[in-house]
């Protein structure tokens, strides 16, 4: 009986992990959005900042700090970091307005419209992640973003 | 013949857990594909009537815009026009319709919203730019047809509906509607139940699979068992009863063994000794038939007579196959069957032939010819073979 078990084990075992995915969703998708978040926005600062990046994202949560500290040099503070990502509903980003040479990114849309200290946004679009930067605020900033990247670029 | 009914049995096995398995593997293919094809149809039936009332809206915002040189422009410019588009779309949002809103495509082919009715958090601002994530967006403004998308990768949509709005024979609008998962997983809970029921249906096959060949192993040794004579281990009358029908009469030399003086034996030496005078006999005749030919058969008939078949053998002449029993006869008569430390035995046999059963119209009519014959052995002094040709 050890050669038919071991057989039908093997078998059955291979042939049902092929299709696990079919049975279930085996990653959460929240984790899956975040890790999605952060590979784009790690791309967006490499092509931004032209040294190395130190990150700064104001009231950051234990989930957002387990996927960025895998791709970033995380900062607990702006003054240290070069690039800012906003994504809470915060009432002042301005902390280190003072120093030239951070470079503002958000989550959200409107607030990239109504603040001009951002370049560009990353946010979801009726579930859809979407990016935008701004032709002009990229000039004044001096960034010049791939070819790639174009698409992306609107001249509001 | 151990060693090939190993073989037999290990082969046997390897070839039932394969076909067993293979019957499993076909099971769950299917299982698989029933899913497959029970969402898919599910999808398109729960989501028909949807489509049906997007399409209606599609034309009523054609209807709104009315003769209309420039959709967008006027729609851009019109808020009015906005509001009532947006009402419309508001009556498609449902617990399952997530979204719904028009875009139009701009000239350096950038989607972008005109009229969005979600939720004031998630609404779009005219003109926004939308990324979209699939080729079938552009699709759509060259073939002209509306078309449903599926998303494997996004955050809580499902499908997506999209209709071109045309005007003459240019998609000027795109009217879209995304569904949430909810509708996938409403749907995927009625199959998941539909997949419950055939896993329970295939852990209850795989286990009958499991007892019913656990049973015929079982089965097989059993019958097995009652057919070996458990002192000589050769056949018993048992297996002579069973397979006496099937016994080719004509591929066979019958003979028939009988131990001389096997009483004198028994009352001489005890029981013990007259077994061990069977075990060996038998022993010996193994021995010699199975340097022969593997296909002969051993039957313990009875006390201490034994029937011997040789298989005749196509290249080899009658006589020269009774040579075995030659062999049989002298192997016996010098083997020394130690019966204790000190004292071997020595016994001989006497051998009745029947060179050609087949003439006889059954077994027992060609066994009692070859009894007959060895009758005749005894009567002229044992130790000797007798053949009726």
């Amino acid at each position: 009986m050890g050669i038919l078990m071991k057989n039908l084990i093997l078998i059955i075992v291979l042939f049902s992990l092929s299709y696990a995915d079919t049975y279930t969703f085996l990653v959460n998708k929240y984790d899956k959005e975040m890790e999605l978040e952060s590979k784009i926005i790690k791309k967006i600062a490499k092509i931004s900042v032209k040294q190395k990046v130190v990150l700064f994202i104001p009231k950051i949560t234990k989930n957002e700090m387990k996927f960025y500290s895998k791709l970033f040099t995380l900062s607990n503070s702006c003054e240290e970091a070069n690039f800012i990502f906003v994504k809470k509903n915060i009432g002042n980003i301005n902390l280190c307005k003072n120093k030239p040479g951070k470079l503002y990114f958000t989550n959200n849309y409107k607030k990239l419209l109504n603040n001009k200290d951002y370049f560009g946004a990353f946010f979801w679009s009726k579930s859809r992640p979407n990016i935008v930067f701004i032709k002009k605020r990229l000039d004044k900033m001096l960034i010049s973003l791939p070819n790639t990247y174009q698409q992306f670029v609107e001249d509001i | 013949m151990n060693t090939i009914k190993y073989l037999y049995s290990a082969k046997l096995k390897v070839i039932v857990s394969f076909l067993i398995a293979l019957i499993l593997f076909f099971l769950l293919y299917e299982t698989i594909n029933l899913e497959q094809k029970i969402e898919k149809n599910m999808i398109e039936i729960s989501t028909s009537d949807v489509f049906s009332i997007t399409r209606n809206n599609a034309l009523e915002i054609k209807r709104l815009l009315g003769s209309s040189d420039n959709y967008v422009k006027d729609i851009q410019k019109n808020i009015n026009l906005q509001k009532r588009i947006e009402q419309r779309l508001k009556l498609l949002i449902t617990s399952n319709i997530k979204y719904a809103y028009l875009l139009y495509k701009d000239k350096n082919e950038t989607f972008r919203f005109l009229v969005d009715a979600s939720k004031p958090d998630e609404k779009a601002l005219i003109n926004q730019k939308f990324d979209v994530d699939s080729q079938e967006w552009f699709d759509i403004f060259v073939d002209k047809k509306e078309r449903f998308i599926q998303h494997e990768f996004l955050k809580s949509l499902s499908i997506s509906f999209i209709v071109p709005i045309i005007k003459e024979d240019s998609v000027e609008l795109v009217l879209a509607i995304d569904f949430s998962l909810k509708k996938v997983e409403n749907i995927n809970s009625v199959i998941q139940l539909m997949q419950n029921a055939i896993v329970v249906i295939l852990a209850i096959l795989f286990l009958f699979f499991i007892v019913l060949v656990i049973q015929a192993f079982n089965y097989h040794q059993v019958k097995k068992t009652a057919y070996i004579d458990k002192l000589t281990n050769v056949y018993n009358r048992n297996y002579l009863h069973e397979k006496e029908e099937n016994i080719q009469l004509e591929n066979y030399i019958l003979g028939v063994i009988d131990i001389d003086y096997f009483k004198k034996v028994n009352d001489t030496y005890g029981h013990d000794v007259g077994d061990l005078v069977l075990k060996k006999t038998a022993a010996v005749i193994l021995n010699t038939i199975r340097s022969v030919n593997e296909e002969d058969i051993v039957i313990r008939y009875g006390g201490e007579e034994f029937i011997v078949l040789v298989k005749k053998s196509a290249k080899q002449k009658v006589k020269n196959r009774c040579r075995v029993f030659n062999r049989i006869l002298k192997n016996i008569e010098q083997y020394k069957f130690k019966i204790s430390e000190a004292e071997d035995l020595s016994i001989t046999v006497s051998i009745g032939i029947n060179l050609t059963p087949s003439k006889y119209s059954n077994f027992s009519e060609a066994f009692k010819v070859a009894d007959s014959a060895l009758y005749k052995v005894k009567e002229n002094g044992r130790n000797n073979i007798e053949i009726v040709e």
